[in-house]
């Protein structure tokens, strides 16, 4: 099928026709086409805030998150020793108070046993290399630093009641040896992450006090 | 040399065009406008709705530009923006009925070799019912056949010959009508 004689006539003449578009047409085109000009690099520009601060974020995330996992990680290892000693010193210590030689202890391990076992007075130590297993009331060396102090106290007490609170403290100590690591590690955790925050806060509050303070003084001045 | 020249020059307004130079652009609508409002105004009887076609379909030309090839002829590439953004308008306004009968037949209109002025031709389009009159002029005017017509309207091959059909049918009774007007004033 093909166009006919009248059609081809038809499409000769229309082809042929101009038609002038009237005045404001260009100027109509012209502000459609400053409008969608406009438009395309205020988008763009939208895009790379939105970018820009997505990777900021995770920046500051991942900075956030390696530096706690480096101070549980640390401490942890230092908490799991620390137990171990303390446990061991629980044990010299019944035997050596017979004795009356209260060791001393290193003040970094001091404030972790202390949170840690809430019951056990502030004076347990911890010598390297000691054999985990002792005999009660029998000469037990101890090696490196040890300072007596408390001699005193411990001799003016009566031997029997000694005798009575080491069986006890032993008694105590050996089974509940096991669940003590565990409550240990998760109270000294969860410290361990609270004092992070709170170091954040208190930063943070600081700096806002000294910014306050500078202000008014910068009024006065 | 001369038409070697001009496609040159061609190329280089449109090269600035597509950098949303105002100049290039003004220069290649005072160029087509014309001619195809013309062509907006055979599927469109009214004027004004003709040009708010017209500058819809240009917004369309400057926008893809930057991908016309140069293969074929620039205003080729227009004309069909044109064309298409026509349909869409016809088609968005109301709901244009195909019939579907897939009726047609080889016809063998006689055609009376008479010199029609363009209004005439206008008149007659215009007569005819949107869903003849965008197959006639894709097919009569435009040169598109049925295959592709088919894809342009969202129709079949069959349909869009048989609306063919009825369009010529319908124009030869208004030619008949029109010449038997012209007649009696005479």
């Amino acid at each position: 099928m093909e166009p006919n004689k009248l059609e081809k006539e038809f499409r000769k003449k229309l082809n042929e026709r101009h038609m002038a578009p009237s005045a404001n047409a260009w100027d109509r085109l012209d502000a459609m086409l400053t409008v969608a000009e406009e438009k395309k690099p205020k988008r763009n520009y939208g895009w790379l805030y939105i970018a820009a601060s997505f990777i900021g974020l995770l920046l500051i995330g991942t900075v956030f998150f390696s530096q706690t996992e480096e101070l549980i990680d640390v401490r942890r290892n230092e908490v799991v020793t620390t137990d171990k000693e303390v446990i061991q010193a629980v044990k010299e210590d019944a035997g050596t108070e017979k004795d009356g030689i209260t060791p001393t202890i290193k003040p970094s391990e001091t404030v972790i046993a202390t949170s840690g076992i809430k019951n056990k007075p502030a004076s347990h130590s911890k010598p390297v290399a000691l054999p985990k297993e002792e005999n009660q009331g029998q000469d037990s060396q101890i090696a490196a630093n040890t300072e007596p102090s408390k001699n005193e106290n411990i001799l003016n007490e009566n031997p029997e009641k000694l005798l009575a609170n080491d069986v006890n403290a032993i008694a105590v100590a050996k089974p509940s040896v096991k669940v003590d690591a565990h409550k240990l590690l998760s109270q000294v955790d969860g410290e361990l992450e609270l004092s992070f925050r709170e170091k954040v806060i208190k930063t943070v509050d600081k700096n806002y006090k000294s910014v306050r303070v500078a202000l008014i003084n910068r009024n006065q001045e | 040399m001369k038409v070697i020249n001009l496609h040159q020059e061609e190329q280089e307004i449109i090269g600035l065009a597509v950098g949303n130079n105002r100049q290039a652009q003004q220069m290649i609508y005072n160029k087509f406008a014309p001619k195809m409002l013309s062509v907006c105004r055979q599927y469109i009887k009214d004027l004004q709705f003709a040009e708010d076609v017209l500058i819809s379909a240009f917004m369309k030309v400057f926008i893809n530009l930057k991908n016309f090839e140069h293969k074929g002829s620039f205003e080729g590439w227009v004309r069909r923006i044109m064309v298409n953004e026509c349909i869409s308008y016809i088609r968005a306004q109301k709901k244009v009925s195909f019939i579907e009968d897939e009726y047609y037949k080889e016809d063998s209109f006689n055609n009376i070799d008479s010199n029609y002025n363009v209004n005439d031709i206008q008149f007659l389009i215009d007569s005819l019912p949107d869903g003849y009159k965008m197959v006639f002029n894709l097919f009569a005017i435009e040169g598109y056949k049925h295959q592709e017509i088919a894809v342009m309207l969202g129709i079949s091959e069959g349909t869009s010959k048989s609306q063919l059909c009825h369009a010529r049918k319908m124009l030869q009774e208004q030619i008949i009508k029109l010449k038997n007007y012209s007649n009696g004033t005479e």
